[in-house]
């Protein structure tokens, strides 16, 4: 069953009419793109509340958006749908409430985009395409999982298992470019709830792939992970607010490299004046210790892979922070062209129809020589912060906000059983980077979640790294 | 033929149990501003046609209806819409879900947007909106750094295989706003808004409001103290605390046992040294997802819950009356002037990195990004950085709720709350 992503049989019978638009955008402007899309998405999710099978449009839909370059900026136009009878219709849109709207204003003076000639046609690889393997196949295995963990842990209230995946077609045509791409991936996950009183407490453990239904054979051990994590929380006690020697487990250095110091990164940010990292270029923001990238392209593949961005730049393998030095930022095609560097293939939309942002894919630390087990034993006295729950940007000021459902004490370099949550951990940015003093061998990453450009505009991402070693203040 | 009308047709010989289909057709018009140049105008026109196909079966003497969700993408042709409706309902027998009715027929005609946005092009009302942005863009030290204003317009048509047969037009003006302060400390502050008019008096305020907590969060020199404060939260904060009370009453939440709450309970517990509760659910649209008609529905009076709310499907497993969705809350209740809130020691907090409430433990908390902290004799001092930490099953007996009150799309109610003895990490 396994295989190549295929290409879209609507988008290729689309293509002539797309062209036809591009022509006429290209007889009025100097620029013209069009991006069109084509999704096929589906959640399953069992729990106490029932069975759901759903088709998905949280992350695409099937439409286009149009791109102009007019004057000093650009014009966007979305549909979904285009049929040689809509054409004049949108070309009048263009130009007579776009181009009306844009000369009423002071325009942000934007040069031309670059048009390198490209055209390929790519695709990505699966190992068992979930929508072969069927519906009934996957409530199954989601149903199995289920009542097997709740068979075993007793006093579990829940054990919610959920799996969700996106087959993308995108296709990019300018003057210059013909791009398609295809792309599957996926996530599950296992959320395990337990009460305390009036509280519920829960675990959640999740995995990602580039790739198909195979994920599914992950879901047993997410499920095993999410029950400990759910047992741990109900033991949690309130944390003594203060500064703390912490071991962060993989999950939880990829929220600090994501929401802590990736969102900070983002170019858009430093045409608005909105990121501090801008003047730290070149200078020294993390511990020696620590090299991060951020990539479509690198080598750590997940749901965030592709190979060409929403404006038609070719995914890239950005070195971020190369020992401990700000190397590079990571920037879609306006702002890049706005602050005269490369586009890095990092510009994206949450859905066809939806503005392109700088935005990341797959972020993470790379590993170091430490082993975790002599990274705890060198703790004297404090925490292994573990199942991060939620974080947000602060790419102004770089401050920290990341949670985590708990963390588990270390004394004198064993863990004691004892459990403290939910945690919050702030502070200023660098010196938790610099603060670093171990990085394990081994690097983790995941793809289940989502991000958001503040609080709306959701892509797949995913993020990971080693375990650090570090001093964080906790609230 | 209209692809919905085909659709009609095709869902009505197909020969399912039951079915659903919503049509969403939102156009919207977009501005995206870099301080006080335009970034981008965009426009979108998008449509949307979704349908529910449920099947029935039995299984030993028990009934189950189970149920899937799809998308019928522009450009289908019958042929596939006929085969995706059937691969739909094969995959709905294997959702053993007890069986459920739909919600009772409703038929209306439109429902016409009563907004003043509608008597507006897109366009006008994105623009007027702009202008209000540029009006009050501030000082060369603290102003406006970027905005971004949506003006959607939805027109929704839903219908069942019960007969239900209802639409009506929607218009909202939202965004977002970055207010930045350059000195003495280069500082943001982000603030949303959504109206359900055009309202620019509203939105010149809340750009008033960003700019001045981005100069007061400037002089913000350090982080409070670590220890107990009584808080002061503030505006879409309350709502956010809200979010406790709205969720553990949800149907959604009860029949999985995820809460325990039933009508009739007093899920405020005992309220010592605070006021009681009085919520109501507000109407946002005239239908439900599911076209059950919405209007506004006692949550909770005095601390006691009232309505068990939500969809059909977990109304008729708790045998009460399916409300549909609702995502405004009014809370009536209110007695001190803010000024006797703020009294010295509290700590107000005005904005966070995000705060969060959850109604799963009762948790709430955030980073926060401006609080100030008042003092004897009016003194105030901004500080920044640090987090709070707090449980309203441990402070919900001891609210205390301003007077002043506030609204948007949300939320309507008291403009701040007063939580006594909550953790804050800092300095």
């Amino acid at each position: 069953m396994a295989g190549k992503v295929e290409s879209s049989a609507f988008l290729a019978q689309k293509k002539p009419v797309f062209r036809e638009l591009l022509g006429e955008l290209l007889s009025r402007y100097a620029y013209a793109s069009i991006l069109a899309t084509d999704v096929e998405a589906k959640n399953y999710a069992v729990s106490r509340a029932g069975i759901r099978i759903a088709e998905d449009r949280t992350f695409g839909k099937r439409g286009f958006t149009a791109r102009v370059f007019y004057g000093d900026g650009y014009l966007e136009y979305s549909g979904s749908d285009l049929t040689k009878e809509d054409i004049p219709g949108v070309l009048q849109h263009f130009a007579q409430e776009l181009e009306k709207q844009s000369d009423k204003y002071t325009v942000y003076a934007t040069p031309e985009a670059a048009d390198e000639e490209a055209s390929f046609i790519a695709s990505t690889e699966y190992e068992t395409d979930p929508r072969v393997l069927g519906d009934e196949a996957i409530v199954e295995k989601l149903s199995a999982v289920r009542e097997k963990t709740l068979s075993e842990q007793e006093g579990l209230l829940e054990c919610q298992t959920r799996y969700q995946f996106q087959v993308y077609h995108k296709l990019f045509l300018s003057r210059s470019r013909d791009l398609e791409q295809n792309v599957m991936h996926g996530s599950c996950a296992v959320v395990c709830l337990a009460r305390r009183g009036e509280e519920i407490k829960d675990g959640y453990h999740s995995d990602s792939v580039l790739g198909g239904a195979e994920l599914l054979d992950h879901l047993a051990l997410c499920a095993r992970e999410a029950m400990e994590a759910a047992k741990a929380s109900l033991a949690a006690e309130p944390l003594v607010p203060g500064e703390y020697d912490c071991i962060c487990t993989p999950p939880v250095t990829g929220m600090i490299v994501h929401e802590a110091f990736g969102h900070g990164v983002e170019m858009d940010m430093f045409v608005k004046d909105r990121a501090q990292a801008r003047s730290f270029m070149g200078k020294q923001v993390a511990s020696e210790l620590v090299t991060m990238k951020d990539g479509a392209a690198t080598d750590y593949q997940d749901v965030a892979s592709y190979f060409f961005d929403d404006e038609g730049n070719l995914a890239s393998d950005t070195v971020v922070i190369d020992k401990g030095i700000l190397v590079s930022g990571i920037s879609d095609g306006l702002s890049a062209a706005r602050l005269g560097t490369r586009p890095t293939g990092n510009g994206r939309r949450e859905s066809v129809d939806h503005k392109a942002y700088t935005r990341m894919t797959n972020t993470f630390f790379l590993a170091g020589t430490s082993k975790p087990e002599e990274m705890i034993a060198g703790v004297e006295n404090g925490l292994l912060l573990d199942c991060p729950s939620s974080g947000m940007e602060d790419p102004k000021n770089w401050g920290i906000q990341c949670m985590v459902s708990f963390g588990r004490e270390i004394r004198d370099g064993k863990l004691t059983g004892r459990v403290f949550g939910p945690i919050v951990l702030t502070g200023y940015v660098p010196d938790l980077l610099k603060s670093i003093s171990m990085v394990s061998d081994t690097v983790e990453h995941n793809g289940a979640g989502a991000c958001g450009k503040g609080w709306k505009e959701w892509v797949k991402v995913s993020d990971g790294g080693p375990w650090i070693r570090a001093r964080i203040r906790l609230g | 033929m209209e692809q919905i009308e085909q659709m009609i047709s095709i869902l009505k010989k197909s020969g399912l149990d039951a079915w659903r289909l919503t049509s969403t057709r939102t156009r919207a018009a977009e501005l995206y501003f870099i301080k006080d140049k335009l970034d981008m105008p965009r426009f979108r026109d998008m449509s949307e046609l979704c349908a529910e196909v449920f099947r029935d079966f039995e299984e030993d003497g028990k009934k189950y209806r189970g149920s899937t969700r799809i998308f019928i993408e522009p450009g289908m042709t019958p042929e596939e819409i006929e085969k995706k409706i059937r691969d739909a309902a094969y995959a709905a027998s294997f959702v053993k879900n007890p069986w459920y009715p739909l919600p009772e027929k409703t038929v209306s005609e439109r429902v016409a947007s009563d907004s003043d946005l509608a008597k507006m092009t897109l366009q006008e009302a994105a623009s007027a909106a702009a202008d209000t942005l540029l009006e009050a863009s501030g000082d060369e030290t603290a102003f406006i750094n970027s905005a971004e204003i949506f003006v959607r317009r939805l027109d929704v048509r839903i219908l069942d295989s019960e007969g239900t047969d209802v639409a009506y037009g929607l218009d909202r003006l939202s965004g977002e706003f970055v207010a930045q302060c350059t000195s003495p400390a280069d500082v943001e502050q982000f603030r949303q808004f959504s109206f359900a008019r055009a309202d620019m008096a509203a939105l010149k305020a809340k750009l008033e409001e960003g700019i001045r907590d981005a100069w007061l969060r400037a002089q913000a020199k350090e982080a409070p103290k670590a220890g107990k404060y009584d808080i002061i939260l503030t505006g879409e904060n309350v709502r956010t605390l809200l979010e406790f009370y709205e969720q553990r009453s949800a149907s959604a939440m009860i029949y999985p046992q995820y809460s325990d709450w039933k009508a009739g309970d007093a899920v405020q517990g005992d309220v010592t040294d605070g006021e009681k509760l009085n919520i109501a659910l507000m109407p946002t649209r005239p239908f439900s997802d599911e076209g059950i008609p919405m209007w506004p529905r006692p949550l909770m009076e005095e601390g006691t819950l009232l309505t068990i709310h939500g969809g059909a499907r977990f109304a008729s497993y708790l045998e009460i009356e399916p409300t549909g969705e609702y995502e405004k809350l009014a809370l009536d209740c209110g007695t001190k002037p803010l000024a006797d809130l703020r009294r010295p020691g509290t700590l107000e907090a005005v904005s966070f990195s995000d705060f969060q409430m959850d109604p799963m433990d009762g948790h709430f908390g955030g980073e926060l990004r401006l609080g100030l902290l008042r003092g004897e004799h009016g003194k105030m001092t901004a500080l920044s950085g640090g987090s709070i930490n707090g449980s309203i099953l441990a402070s919900q007996g001891r609210l205390i709720f301003s007077r002043e009150r506030c609204e948007d799309s949300t939320y309507e109610g008291p403009l701040a709350v007063l939580i006594p003895d909550v953790t804050v990490a800092g300095e």
